[in-house]
């Protein structure tokens, strides 16, 4: 029996029946496939979030006009406002899940969420496709149901630093915010450099969203420092260099980090100038390898961006790179789904056994970001990466790297469902 | 007869409560599980506000305090359920009471300004203290599941969750209904009404003030760690001044000094926001405080000072 | 007996107590007349414990009263009617009544002897106190501190804006605890008031006592002149 919303209201007097009031929907047989995404429309990866959306919808659209998955349709239903905010995202990965009905949820480019969202993923029985990089999300913090199809933290350090000791210097300062994302780097970057024999000078931690950065900036060591790693979200990068810039750090020693944290600011100002970043794809379209430039040009046009990596009316910086994860994650459902022949979510541990094979991944419109390799282990995939360096307000590559494959730190194949 | 029809509203909001498991969905359970949780942080502020009129901008102090006392109780301390419930409580209560004895004695202006910085204080130290907090970020962990017997209840299941909640608050929501109906209580809403008259008829009003304040921050540690145990998440953002505005707001909303009127405050704007957020995604801040500010200005005794000004409104024609 | 010995008071700068010195005898209604802002609210405040003093000292019979809290103060057996709005308006006529009791609740008997004075308070137990009219809220004031049975009882502008009629069962009432025993200071301003109620009084002047004078010895065309008012 199924009480009506409205006299059920009644019912209960109207003040008890608070959680009952936003409706149910049925779940109907044969239906789409709904692919969730946990979409922070504010706060600080909002950004980002809004072309990981497209990304998804362009992959989605893709899909759709190859009859589908399996021969279902594939629809994406996102969350609400998740507000960059981990409890207010794994709230919103539950309703994507019990209210919206959501098949298997893409995630938040906020490593803060997707930790508090992956127990939650298990407890659902739901794959999820977090979208942050920092290194234990794959690791001790992640669990079966995570599968990233994006490089972690670890990843692109292990694919760097040893370009980064030879070519830029041997005595290390890191700057980085408190943010988990940027934790995870300062951590494994300098696990890298002790190891590698250089020396890490200080790792100087930053609040995040800091009014400022003087007092930072003031523990830096010029005069024992050879090379500055910096690890910031985008809302901090966009006044911590130029901040360093004007103490005239940045002219004085390298300056180096992941391309995420400014992958949405535009590079064409003079405290960028010089900078070297870790990127998993060239953002400018004449600096693709040649093998990946047809690819380039269709996942280009299929997303939205442009060649010199903004968006078509060139207002904005498109964070390109990190857009793969999300196109990517779309691309592992379908060949999970096919691999498996999962019908519903009670097919879900024989989608995971289907993608927990070691796997190489050939570039192709469904893995445009170039050939890759899915462990599976860790549910990580593993790929190229690249340093670019800003040189006349423009990020050229410099030298591409192979894909930083390091130590599982966690074999999910042996975990329950 | 008054009394007996409130009781009767009560057995029945709670009959309804118990059935909902049996109507929803896995979410709208969490959801109500959610509300139930922070509209006991809102009764336990509306005691030291709505009872005390003590204003205090401090009050997500006790509640983070009571989530993480909870929640690292069960993380680092690996104690069960039962005992990480009183570690988060016994937490914020030693808070209270060190806190209590400097605030209480501050009065009007400067005890909002004195609690807010206090807040301020604890959300920074939280901020610092990464290895334990971590931060905005937050940790997840693994909530014991209750244990007697042959009954092993996970916390996985919301279910669960839902009826944990549901009878802590229950109980809680019965105490708070005992206590502002002893003399203590009523002390209480005499300094509410006239702190001077209440102290030259022989009440010791920072003594009062004192107990009100501990008792609050006792019951939002509760609410705390009850919110660390169902949600099975904490952040730092718990201690976010914002987390102590919310409590006002939720509480004016329903209606200050009564008890049901934070329930109904909390309840409510839980859905008005959930509602509006599907109507307009990332406006609704801007709904929910229009609605407010609406509600104040027309009830500011609000929802249940509106209920009853117009059920008096229909007896007396 | 209550005294006041040389008590000095301050308002942040200003000096508003500057050395007052009186006393009341048990069963003794004693006045403290003076025009507005002489000092007189100041005085009973302080023996409350609700200014703090800065020099002088207050005493109950041996005890030195001065700087404890006022709700000490008034468990002492000092009662307090200050002036303006006297009751709790949220609660009940009843339950401002019991407010007066320490322990126990209000028997019957009880309630009958304090409303006797004023019988209309016993009409309106159940509604709340804000609704009085100013006298009735006055009755209740007096009936609620009668049953804290204090040895002491300070007054503020008891009689302000009330009806003659009250005004009557006022001052019969204050008779009527005079011969309880009990010791009454009232603040008044009116002149006539302190001379039909008052066994003696106090003139105060910017902050300290001017006169002193028994009532049968003073004349109302004397007293107005002090208080510096026509008829």
């Amino acid at each position: 029996m199924k009480i009506s919303r409205r006299s059920f209201l009644k019912l209960s007097a109207g003040t008890v029946a608070l959680g009952a009031v936003v409706g149910y929907t049925g779940h109907a047989q044969g239906r789409a496939i709904l692919i969730g995404h946990q979409l922070d429309q504010t706060g600080a990866v909002a950004a980002f979030a809004k072309w990981h959306n497209q990304a998804i919808a362009a992959a989605i659209k893709r899909l759709n006009e190859q009859k589908g998955i399996a021969g279902r349709p594939v629809e994406l239903v996102n969350s609400d406002d998740s507000q960059t905010q981990p409890a207010v995202g794994k709230d919103q990965f539950g309703k994507l899940v019990n209210q919206k009905n959501a098949d298997f949820v893409i995630g938040s480019v906020f490593s803060g969420t997707n930790i508090a969202t992956a127990p939650l993923a298990k407890e659902l029985k739901t794959v999820y496709f977090p979208q942050g990089i920092s290194t234990p999300i794959t690791g001790d913090q992640g669990n079966r149901y995570i599968f990233k199809s994006y490089h972690s933290v670890r990843a692109a350090v292990e694919a760097s630093y040893r370009w980064a000791l030879d070519n830029l210097g041997k005595r290390w300062t890191i700057v980085a915010s408190d943010l988990e994302f940027a934790q995870s780097q300062a951590q494994d970057f300098s696990a890298k450099v002790r190891e590698a024999g250089g020396i890490v000078i200080d790792i100087i931690t930053v609040p995040f969203r800091t009014p400022d950065f003087l007092s930072s900036l003031n523990k830096i060591n010029l005069s024992k420092t050879e090379a500055l790693y910096q690890a910031f979200n985008a809302v901090d990068t966009v006044r911590f260099m130029p901040a360093a810039f004007e103490f005239g750090i940045t002219r004085r020693v390298p300056v180096f980090g992941l391309i995420e944290g400014v992958d949405v600011l535009d590079v064409n100002t003079p405290p960028y100038e010089g900078a070297y970043f870790v990127t998993s794809y060239p953002r400018r379209a004449d600096q693709i390898p040649s093998e990946l430039t047809k690819l380039d040009a269709s996942y280009r046009e299929r997303v939205g961006i442009g060649t010199e990596g903004k968006s078509l009316d060139g207002k904005e910086v498109v964070p390109i790179a990190d857009l793969f994860g999300s196109w990517q994650a779309v691309s592992l459902i379908k060949l999970g789904v096919e691999q498996s022949n999962w019908q519903s979510k009670k097919d879900n541990p024989a989608f995971i056994q289907a993608l927990e094979v070691n796997r190489i991944l050939k570039a192709e419109e469904s893995f445009p970001q170039g050939e890759q390799f899915l462990r599976a282990q860790d549910h990580l995939s593993f790929h190229s990466h690249y340093i670019e360096r800003v040189e006349n307000g423009k990020l050229n590559v410099k030298v591409r790297l192979p894909e930083g494959l390091y130590t599982p730190q966690v074999d999910y194949t042996k975990e329950a469902f | 007869m008054k009394d007996s029809l409130q009781r009767l509203s009560f057995a029945f909001a709670i009959a309804a409560l118990t059935i909902f498991p049996w109507l929803g969905n896995s979410y709208q359970i969490s959801f109500l599980t959610s509300i139930l949780v922070w509209a006991l942080y809102a009764l336990s502020f509306d005691l030291l506000f709505g009872y005390t009129g003590l204003l205090s901008l401090g009050h997500s102090v006790y509640f983070g305090l009571g989530a993480y006392g909870a929640a690292l109780a069960i993380k680092q301390l690996h104690l069960s359920l039962w005992l990480a419930l009183l570690v988060g409580m016994g937490i914020a209560l030693l808070a209270a009471l060190a806190i209590g004895l400097f605030v209480v004695r501050v009065k009007s202006h400067g005890f909002i300004i004195i609690t807010a910085v206090t807040s301020l204080v604890f959300y920074l130290l939280a901020q610092s203290g990464r290895e334990l907090t971590h931060g905005n970020d937050g940790f997840s962990f693994t909530t014991p599941p209750i244990v007697f017997g042959l009954v092993d209840w996970s916390f996985s299941n919301p279910i669960v969750r839902f009826y944990f909640a549901l009878i802590i608050v229950t109980l809680a929501f019965l105490a708070l209904w005992w206590l502002v109906r002893t003399p203590l209580g009523q002390a209480f809403r005499l300094i509410r009404e006239n702190e001077v008259r209440a102290e030259i008829i022989g009440y010791p009003v920072t003594q009062l003030k004192f107990m009100a304040f501990v008792i609050a921050g006792t019951f939002a540690g509760f609410a705390g760690a009850v919110y660390a145990l169902t949600n099975r998440f904490v952040s730092t953002e718990l201690f976010h001044w914002t987390i102590s505005a919310d409590a006002i707001i939720w509480t004016l909303f329903g209606g200050a000094g009564t008890l049901i009127g934070p329930v109904v405050g909390t309840g409510l704007l839980f859905w008005v926001k959930e509602w509006l957020s599907e109507v307009w995604k990332t406006g609704y801040p801007l709904l929910v405080g229009l609605v407010i500010l609406l509600l104040i200005r027309f009830a500011p005794d609000g929802l249940v000072g509106l209920a009853r000004r117009l059920i008096g409104r229909r007896n007396s024609t | 007996m209550l005294r006041l010995e040389n008590v000095h008071a301050y308002y942040g700068q200003s000096h508003v107590l500057q050395g007052i010195s009186l006393q009341v005898q048990p069963g003794e209604i004693v006045g403290l007349l003076g025009r507005n802002g002489m000092g007189k609210t100041t005085t009973l405040k302080s023996v409350m414990g609700l200014v703090q003093i800065r020099a002088g000292r207050i005493q109950l019979n041996e005890l030195t009263i001065s700087r404890r809290p006022a709700h000490r103060i008034a468990r002492l057996g000092i009662g307090y009617i200050p002036q303006g709005q006297r009751v709790f308006s949220e609660l009940t006529v009843l339950e401002n009544l019991q407010l007066g009791l320490s322990r126990g609740r209000l028997n019957g008997a009880l309630l009958d002897k304090v409303t006797r004075p004023f019988p209309v308070l016993k009409e309106r137990l159940t509604q709340a106190a804000g609704t009085l009219s100013g006298g009735e809220q006055q009755m209740l004031a007096i009936a609620r501190a009668m049953l804290a049975q204090p040895k002491y009882l300070l007054m503020d502008e008891p009689t302000e804006g009330l009806m003659p009629s009250m005004v009557q069962a006022l001052e019969d009432q204050i008779n009527v605890m005079k011969s309880e025993g009990l010791g009454i200071l009232i603040a008044e301003q009116n002149a006539d008031t302190a001379l039909r109620v008052c066994d003696r009084f106090y003139i105060l002047e910017k902050g300290s006592v001017r006169a002193e004078s028994l009532t049968h010895e003073t004349s109302l065309e004397q007293l107005q002149k002090y208080l510096g008012i026509g008829l």
